[in-house]
């Protein structure tokens, strides 16, 4: 695995190097790298060691992590680059990444539950929001942002990894993606991020969390606890009893709340092992394909540069030369030119050989695109069908707890149902 | 009418206590019997809800996570759905049989409290009416979860579109997901949310009390390891085991407490027939 665009320091050796490298070599090197990708962010490490808790973790030092389903992006602009992949792919990716990121983070034995939510939950202690930047079956962007219950962003950069030969990449899964290194990698920031909190952060996001469910299912009873500063950051402002029958109630509740969200991971799980063998092979063979493809283009362009220079240079000869010079050089010249035209000739043959592999590729997508849509569409069927129904209870419960809260406290009347509340129920610090 | 005296009063009071024996005798027995119901039921709750309480705890203990496959943590949470069903099952029995008393300090799931004709629009104090608006949400709970356990047989019964070739214990295959592997929502020991994937006790047990108790009561019977209760023919009834019923067995044949491991028989005996 190693970068696709040439460093400065190669840039710099190039440039050094300058005076002593003919001029047509110079420019097949320049033009060398056209045929790969240009891939956003940082590129991870190779062979990344994951971070793994050396002893259990209490359970009260355990955070439960919900990791959103990632946002897949847009296609790069290049047609070059555009070619064979889709956002019907896109979305497949949007869905596998964030499972698969879910098993790497379970292995470390630094989280408590670790699920892939479908959209932002209110109740999570730590939220991790993905965006697909770049993706194209061998190299990998992604723009991760970890926050926690109290509204700190813990981190929001964007990991790039390519990988050069997919082929000859260990794959296992669950546990050995293609882009592994780069998984590995956000892992290991968040568990950084999470062994610089101090047991008593830890314990303040785990409340605010649980406030925050509580506030979203009973915005009468519980939107107190909780204040937001100016800057948006959530903090406890007081804590409910331990008996607070409201809080057993909505206890109650974000059990079920939990339970839903493991029977929705249960088909993301189906999802991501239905996914694997075609997606993998996908990139296995699509990249197989690339490689081709950027040989046979390699060979072209250098033997149209040659055969250029050639051409080129029997008439500097000829035109730079006397009389005698242009009768001797004559055979020279000829041969130079039928040669340089040969090459040029053979190199528009590569050229379009190189063609069959863009359309291999572009079929190879199409294929995949049709496998991976019906697997999209039927979690995220199975996603709505659940979340639907869910909501409508919700809203019910939601419901019955203003009207037992007004009737406990006497402080409220029933009001009809509203939205779902959001975190915005919580009292903002600066306000009356 | 002068005071009756003499050996006809006597004899009149002699019928009279002989009818009030005929009268009273039946319903004693009745009740004698309905006591030995209720307590019978009552135990049974118990033995079930202690088996819910430890399976759960296994299921979310650090080791669980890694250590159970996809499908085995699947069975293992339909298993624990099932128990809820039968736990809710027995209050409602318990409650038409003896009321408010015979459920009395029992951690009866959401769902297992309503009596039919409580719901009535008589005027009610706020105390009656904040009861009624917790039985309504119990109730609500109680459906959710059938939902959840219907989608967790549904889940169960998905077939891979790749095969399982993707997963398998030993290949690393996917751990799975769920809260059992994790965190209980009251944060106590043994009380993690796979205890609770049954459903917990509703609004008035509050999460994760069923399991912790559940937990600690476990212990006691340990090392008193008995084979009472098993069937003779369990060996020939085990052929043709379904999840619920295999994890029952499972459960009854591990279960050290010859008490509770006579239970577990007698759930395995009584699901084996309904099947």
């Amino acid at each position: 695995m190693s970068s696709v665009t040439p460093g400065a320091a190669d840039r710099e050796r190039n440039r050094g190097g300058m005076a002593m490298v003919p001029w047509p070599v110079l420019l097949f090197l320049l033009l060398l790298p056209a045929g790969c990708a240009r891939v956003p962010g940082r590129q991870v490490g190779d062979q990344v060691a994951p971070m793994v808790a050396e002893h259990e973790l209490p359970e009260s030092a355990l955070l439960d992590v919900s990791i959103r389903v990632f946002d897949p992006g847009t296609l790069p602009d290049d047609p070059d680059e555009r070619v064979g992949l889709s956002m019907d792919i896109r979305e497949a990716e949007a869905r596998f990444f964030p499972v698969h990121l879910k098993y790497t983070m379970q292995r470390t034995g630094y989280w408590g539950v670790v699920r892939v939510v479908p959209d932002d939950d209110p109740g999570a202690e730590v939220l991790v929001r993905g965006r697909i930047e770049y993706s194209d079956g061998e190299s990998c962007a992604l723009h991760i942002e970890a926050v926690d219950a109290r509204n700190v962003v813990w981190f929001s950069k964007t990991y790039a990894e390519t990988v050069e030969h997919p082929a000859s990449e260990r794959t296992e899964p669950a546990r050995h993606d293609l882009f592994q290194d780069l998984f590995t990698t956000i892992a290991n920031d968040l568990a950084s991020h999470r062994g610089r909190l101090d047991a008593a952060e830890v314990r303040e996001i785990r409340e605010v969390a649980r406030l925050r469910f509580a506030a979203a299912m009973a915005p009468d009873a519980f939107s107190g606890y909780l204040a937001a500063d100016a800057d948006g950051r959530i903090r406890l402002v007081r804590l409910p009893a331990r008996d607070d029958p409201m809080l057993a109630r909505v206890s109650a509740i974000r059990v079920r709340d939990g339970m839903l969200v493991d029977a929705i991971n249960g088909y993301y799980d189906g999802y991501y092992r239905d996914l694997w063998e075609p997606y993998t092979n996908w990139r296995i063979f699509r990249g197989r394909e690339l490689d081709t493809m950027r040989r046979l283009q390699r060979q072209a362009l250098t033997r149209q540069i040659l055969g250029i220079a050639s051409i080129v240079g029997a008439i500097a000869i000829g035109v730079a030369g006397d009389s005698d010079t242009r009768a001797r050089t004559s055979t020279l010249r000829d041969v130079m030119v039928m040669g340089g035209a040969a090459a040029v000739y053979s190199g528009y043959q590569k050229s379009r050989e190189s063609e069959i592999n863009r359309d291999a590729i572009e079929e190879l997508g199409s294929s995949f695109s049709s496998e991976a849509e019906p697997l999209v569409m039927e979690v995220e069927g199975q996603t709505v069908r659940l979340t639907g129904s869910a909501e409508q209870q919700y809203s019910r419960w939601r419901q019955l707890l203003r009207r037992i809260y007004a009737r406990e406290t006497g402080l409220a009347g029933p009001a009809p149902a509203g939205p779902p509340d959001q975190p915005a129920d919580v009292h903002r610090a600066d306000s009356p | 009418m002068g005071q009756d005296s003499g050996p006809g009063a006597a004899r009149r009071a002699w019928r009279v206590w002989l009818a009030a024996l005929v009268l009273v005798f039946p319903v004693s027995l009745a009740t004698a019997a309905g006591d030995t119901d209720i307590r019978d039921l009552r135990q049974g709750v118990l033995a079930l809800q202690q088996v819910r309480a430890r399976i759960g705890h296994e299921l979310s203990g650090p080791q669980g996570d890694g250590r159970l496959t996809t499908v085995e943590r699947r069975e293992t949470r339909l298993f624990l759905a099932f128990l809820l069903a039968r736990v809710r099952e027995d209050c409602r029995r318990l409650l038409a049989a003896g009321g408010g008393p015979a459920v009395a300090g029992l951690d009866c799931p959401a769902g297992g409290a309503a009596l039919p004709g409580q719901g009535s629009t008589a005027a009610r104090t706020s105390g009656e009416e904040v009861e009624l608006l917790d039985r309504q949400l119990a109730s609500g709970l109680a459906e959710f979860d059938d939902m959840l356990l219907a989608e967790e047989q549904r889940l169960a019964a998905r077939v891979p579109r790749q095969g399982e070739s993707a997963g398998g214990r030993d290949g690393g295959g996917p751990a799975g997901s769920g809260s059992g592997g994790g965190k209980g929502e009251g944060r106590a020991p043994g009380g993690g949310q796979g205890a609770q994937a049954g459903g917990d006790s509703g609004p008035a047990a509050g999460a994760g009390q069923a399991a912790e108790s559940g937990a600690r009561r476990s212990g006691t019977g340990a090392g008193t390891a008995a084979s009472g209760g098993r069937p003779p023919d369990a060996g020939s009834m085990a052929a043709d085991d379904d999840i619920v019923a295999r994890q029952l067995r499972e459960a009854a044949e591990k279960e050290t407490d010859p008490e509770l491991k006579k239970r577990l028989w007698e759930e395995y005996r009584k699901y084996k027939a309904q099947r």
